[in-house]
């Protein structure tokens, strides 16, 4: 990817005016996500913009579900690389150590607290800049693995034990440690509302094709593969798409009550974690 | 898949039954998203686990037999051996972490 360099322009606002140039009407820079999605584009992108490769798939990750994060975390550009890592696992040890982020509070089991401060330990020693040999990584990895079960507490271990790696060997460790974020919270949502996930999408979609029975009818038992372009199926098809869209825009009461509250959390949850970043990186408030 | 080593019905006795080490097997199509996506995953920890356990892959439309064998009805399916036997099973796209999970717990039963 080459970049066009002007006399005197800093790294920082390259990268702005790249981000600019990928800005659609909606404020949105979907065009230059899709284009870091390998790691070898996002090596490009990292050298042509002086940013330390692991923080590229931690800024696309962030600029997916807070949109201006890539811009307002851009005085990464040009930094010196060992300061960028240790900036990144200053974030990760974050998610444990900071209060809005709230990792630590999901943790009451003593043995999962210890071992999730041994590793958030070893992100801090990696942010003072000492080294943190893989063997070690692995150590409390492990540890953690075993106690990375399916309930809340289990997923904080599993956030936890995302980030530790290597970033050298695994430089998408960030975007790991996003999904078992996600995930977290996710189970949180259900814990707190008495949820199964099974039973939640059951029942939407027993409301979806109660919506669609109703204004469709049922397809016939003996309709063959062509029955979908005979006149019968072509109005079928149309009833079923109008119904679907009064579902979405008239929903029934509880119709997707899951998806919606995991998709709000999630979303809160995350502009939390663009403003600990920033303030971790040191950038100032949001842009615009 | 073209990154781990494709394992067939004729081989599949000799390197994933036969091994001496700990071999997590892929069973994935080329047609599959999840199977892609998880390839470069499988990849990282093949190299985190050099020397200690094995990632290799089975292609289900070219290996119908082993799939049969082992009762896949989706992918990706992962199933992990150990001296000779099936002794986890994981349907469906995971983690970094829960495939590092998988392979640590068959470590440490060996130690």
């Amino acid at each position: 990817m080459s970049v066009d360099v002007e006399a005197g322009e800093t790294a920082e606002q390259r990268l702005l005016d790249r981000l600019a140039k990928a800005r659609d009407a909606d404020g949105h820079v979907f065009a230059l996500l899709t284009a870091l999605q390998t790691i070898d584009q996002q090596r490009d992108f990292a050298r042509d913009h002086a940013i330390d490769l692991p923080w590229i798939s931690a800024l696309c990750g962030l600029e997916s579900m807070v949109p201006g994060s890539f811009a307002r975390l851009a005085t990464l550009a040009g930094r010196p690389e060992p300061e960028q890592r240790a900036l990144l696992h200053r974030l990760i040890a974050a998610f444990w150590r900071d209060s809005a982020l709230g990792l630590r509070d999901h943790v009451m089991d003593p043995l999962l607290q210890a071992r999730c401060e041994e590793a958030v330990a070893l992100h801090e020693q990696a942010a003072a800049r000492q080294p943190v040999d893989r063997a070690s990584w692995r150590r409390v990895r492990s540890a953690l693995g075993q106690m990375a079960l399916p309930t809340v507490q289990g997923r904080a271990a599993a956030t936890i034990a995302a980030g530790c790696w290597d970033v050298d060997a695994i430089p998408t460790v960030f975007m790991d440690v996003m999904g078992d974020w996600r995930s977290l919270i996710q189970k949180e949502i259900d814990v707190h509302n008495g949820w199964d996930a099974g039973a939640e999408q059951a029942k939407d979609m027993a409301m979806v094709q109660a919506a669609i029975a109703a204004a469709a009818g049922t397809v016939p038992d003996d309709a063959g593969p062509s029955w979908k372009d005979s006149d019968e199926g072509k109005e079928y098809s149309r009833r079923m798409q109008e119904a679907l869209h009064a579902l979405h825009e008239n929903p029934p009461a509880g119709y997707g009550r899951r998806t919606t509250a995991i998709f709000e959390a999630v979303q809160a949850r995350f502009d939390t974690l663009a403003d600990v970043a920033a303030s971790v990186v040191g950038s100032g408030p949001p842009h615009g | 898949m073209t990154d781990l080593q494709e394992i067939t019905t004729e081989t599949f006795d000799e390197r994933v039954l036969g091994s001496s080490l700990p071999v997590l097997v892929d069973f994935s199509a080329k047609w599959c998203g999840p199977c892609k996506a998880a390839v470069p995953l499988l990849r990282d920890i093949k190299a985190e686990y050099e020397g200690e356990a094995e990632v290799v892959a089975v292609d289900i439309d070219r290996e119908p037999e082993l799939s049969k064998r082992y009762g896949i009805r989706g992918v990706p399916t992962f199933l992990l051996f150990k001296d000779g036997e099936l002794i986890e099973t994981k349907i469906g796209a995971s983690s970094r972490s829960d495939f590092c999970a998988m392979i640590d717990r068959s470590l440490e039963s060996a130690a």
